[in-house]
């Protein structure tokens, strides 16, 4: 409770930039939740190609699990199949993919970044207020003056708070997304060639 | 003296005279020692007076003497009593100036506790109701009144009752001076010596005391947001907690001095009016890029598998019609010239989807590198505004010196103003022209993915 309290006194402190910083922080760290969940359920994936070529055989849709069983999903749900045209019904699918592969780590990162210059913001304020106080009342009323000095302080400490960690978190988030996608691209060429090699097999036949 | 000088006078005339008288020698002679014995007669009588006189003179010369010795003995005892007399006075009258000097110290100490308690008084709200106590106060600072038992006396109450009056929660009915500067009856609150909360017909606030009339002064400027609540319950007897100034009455003078959000930003100087153009431009420009998202979203995956089935079963007409229902957004343009393209070899196909994305693309991404451009112009507008400001402020130094940091301080003040208009225009913009990109960027994406689909449809449906 008392923590609680003194958080609370900590952002009236802050000015009112406070409740913009708070806001973007709430934005980016739900999106950082949000994401880190479903890298935790993708990962689960474990479609190798040889399981995927016996889906394709079968035209069993797979169970979604994550992008690859997505695409291989998608690709399987198509209602027209012809060897020629298979492998561009395969990019698409694989193409499909990539937006939800990446959705939100932008966002996140470019949260992260704004989130100084609020914190900027407000240490601008909060500096106007205190050359104000100057300007009314001289150096001699350092109670007053010091409140726009805390508050210019606090803004920027929490602007980084919340920049650091998220910039961080982003980075992290980028770099899965990038294994993920390797991981799917690779996917994607093992299936492809399959049906490259059927797709010839069909002219020549 | 002058008589026995006239008769040797005449002895001698007579002795000369005689020779020439010779005859009447005898008569002469006798007359002669008659005159002599007459004249020996007669000094002896001189001799005598002479002796008398001179006896009584030295009597009297004794007796002058004898008074002068006797005055000479006074004088010198006069000088000593005028001596001692003057050591005395020397002595009483440093005796006094002690004395006075304490008592001069005394009317200091009470002049000066007067004088605080004055100052004190004049801020005070318990001065409202006692306006006459400051005039008493002021009658102490008279130099030329010197303060008695009595004074003091007073003094000290006046002391005691300012303090009891700082414990206490007084609810009264009194006369207040309000914003407009009428004179209306309200009901007081005084808490304590450190502000009166008023009321008059619902309107709540804070009162302050004018310095010189000790009358109760409605404090202007607007209350600061959701004050006006916490008043009218404590008023109403609602809570126990109210609003307080308790840096007696610096902050209350603040608040009138607030000034609104427009004024403070026009008080940045020149360079504001770029940044609120950037900004305004900059909010048209999102707008219209809203809008057109708006414009452009639609169901395309739904549209695709139409397109595709139509496609299949060699229905182009059908397929166009389709594509057509979504006209003017990019992925329909997109599936419309692919579809046109349908009897040519695979390769025209392709070209012509890519060709058709290409068109496509700018119209996706118009205006968002120019939302990037004025996000990152609108802070060095602000830093600009800052930096000409300081620019004046300097100057102002260069003039005035930095004898006061007032004049400098409000300078600075308004220099960063723009600063932070800069920041304050240029943050939404930032995040917006983010999204609105990726907006774009998936835009674009499900167009080539639809272009894909369609040119796998379409060689499909040439099997």
């Amino acid at each position: 409770m008392d923590a609680l309290r003194s958080a609370w006194e900590f952002i009236l402190a802050g000015g009112p930039v406070m409740w913009p910083l708070m806001a973007l922080s709430l934005w980016l760290w739900a999106l950082v939740l949000y994401k880190f969940l479903w890298l935790a359920r993708v990962r689960r994936e474990r479609l190798e190609p040889g399981q995927a070529l016996e889906d394709l055989l079968r035209r069993r849709p797979p169970e979604v699990l994550g992008p690859r069983s997505a695409a291989l999903a998608h690709f399987l749900g198509e209602p027209y199949h012809a060897p020629k045209a298979d492998v561009r019904l395969w990019e698409a699918a694989v193409r499909r993919q990539g937006p939800r592969l990446w959705r939100h780590v932008d966002t996140i990162l470019m949260l992260a970044a704004v989130a100084p210059l609020l914190g900027l913001l407000g240490t601008v304020s909060g500096m106007i207020d205190t050359f104000a106080v100057i300007g009314e009342y001289g150096t001699g009323n350092a109670q007053a003056m010091a409140g726009g000095i805390r508050e210019a302080l606090i803004t920027t400490e929490t602007g980084l708070l919340v920049a650091i960690p998220g910039l961080f978190a982003g980075y992290v988030l980028r770099r899965q997304a990038r294994k993920l996608q390797q991981g799917l691209l690779s996917f994607a060429a093992a299936v492809h060639s399959w049906l490259r090699s059927r797709q010839e097999a069909a002219c020549s036949s | 003296m002058g008589g026995r000088a006239w008769v040797l006078a005449a002895v001698l005339a007579l002795g000369l005279c005689a020779p020439a008288q010779a005859a009447d020698f005898n008569q002469a002679a006798k007359q002669t020692a008659q005159d002599r014995s007459q004249a020996q007669a007669e000094m002896s009588r001189a001799k005598q007076d002479i002796a008398q006189e001179r006896a009584a003179m030295q009597a009297k010369l004794k007796a002058l003497q004898e008074s002068l010795a006797r005055e000479k003995k006074a004088l010198a005892q006069a000088r000593e009593d005028l001596a001692a007399v003057s050591r005395r006075r020397a002595e009483l009258s440093r005796q006094l100036a002690e004395t006075s000097g304490d008592l001069k110290e005394l009317a200091g100490h009470v002049r000066a506790a007067a004088r605080e308690l004055l100052a004190m008084a004049e801020r005070s709200p318990v001065t409202a109701e006692d306006p006459g106590r400051l005039e008493a106060l002021r009658a102490y600072l008279n130099k030329s009144r010197f303060p008695g038992l009595t004074d003091i006396e007073k003094l000290v109450n006046l002391y005691f009752g300012e303090i009891t009056a700082g414990g206490q929660i007084a609810r009264r009915q009194g006369a207040l001076v309000n914003q407009e500067g009428q004179d209306v009856q309200a009901d007081l609150v005084r808490l304590g010596g450190f502000t009166t909360l008023y009321r008059v017909n619902g309107q709540v606030g804070l009162a302050t005391l004018g310095p010189a009339s000790g009358r109760l002064l409605a404090a202007g400027g607007e209350l600061p947001w959701g004050l006006s609540g916490d008043i009218n319950a404590y008023l109403d007897r609602q809570t126990d907690a109210a609003p307080l100034d308790i840096s007696g009455g610096a902050a209350l003078k603040q608040l009138s001095r607030r000034e609104t959000l427009w004024e403070q930003i026009l008080s940045g100087g020149p360079l504001v009016w770029p940044i609120l153009a950037v900004g305004l431009a900059a909010l048209l420009l999102i707008l219209e890029r809203l809008w057109f998202f708006r414009r452009v979203r639609a169901n395309t995956d739904e549209m695709m598998t139409h397109v595709a089935e139509l496609v299949g079963k060699g229905d182009f007409a059908g397929a166009l019609d389709e594509a057509d229902k979504q006209k003017g957004r990019p992925t329909s343009n997109v599936l419309t010239a692919g579809l046109a393209l349908r009897d040519q070899p695979s390769e025209v196909i392709d070209n012509g989807l890519s060709e058709a994305m290409l068109r496509e693309l700018p119209r996706l991404e118009r205006f968002l590198t120019a939302l990037k451009v004025l996000a990152a112009v609108a802070p060095l507008l602000g830093l600009l505004g800052t930096v000409t400001g300081m620019i004046n402020t300097f100057q102002v130094i260069t003039v005035f010196g930095t004898g006061d940091p007032r004049l400098m301080a409000g300078g600075i003040s308004e220099a960063l103003i723009t600063t932070q208009l800069g920041l304050a225009v240029a943050i939404p913009i930032l995040v917006a022209s983010a999204l609105l990109g990726r907006r774009a960027q998936r835009l674009a994406g499900d167009m080539e993915e639809k272009a894909v689909a369609l040119s796998a449809a379409l060689i499909q449906a040439r099997r």
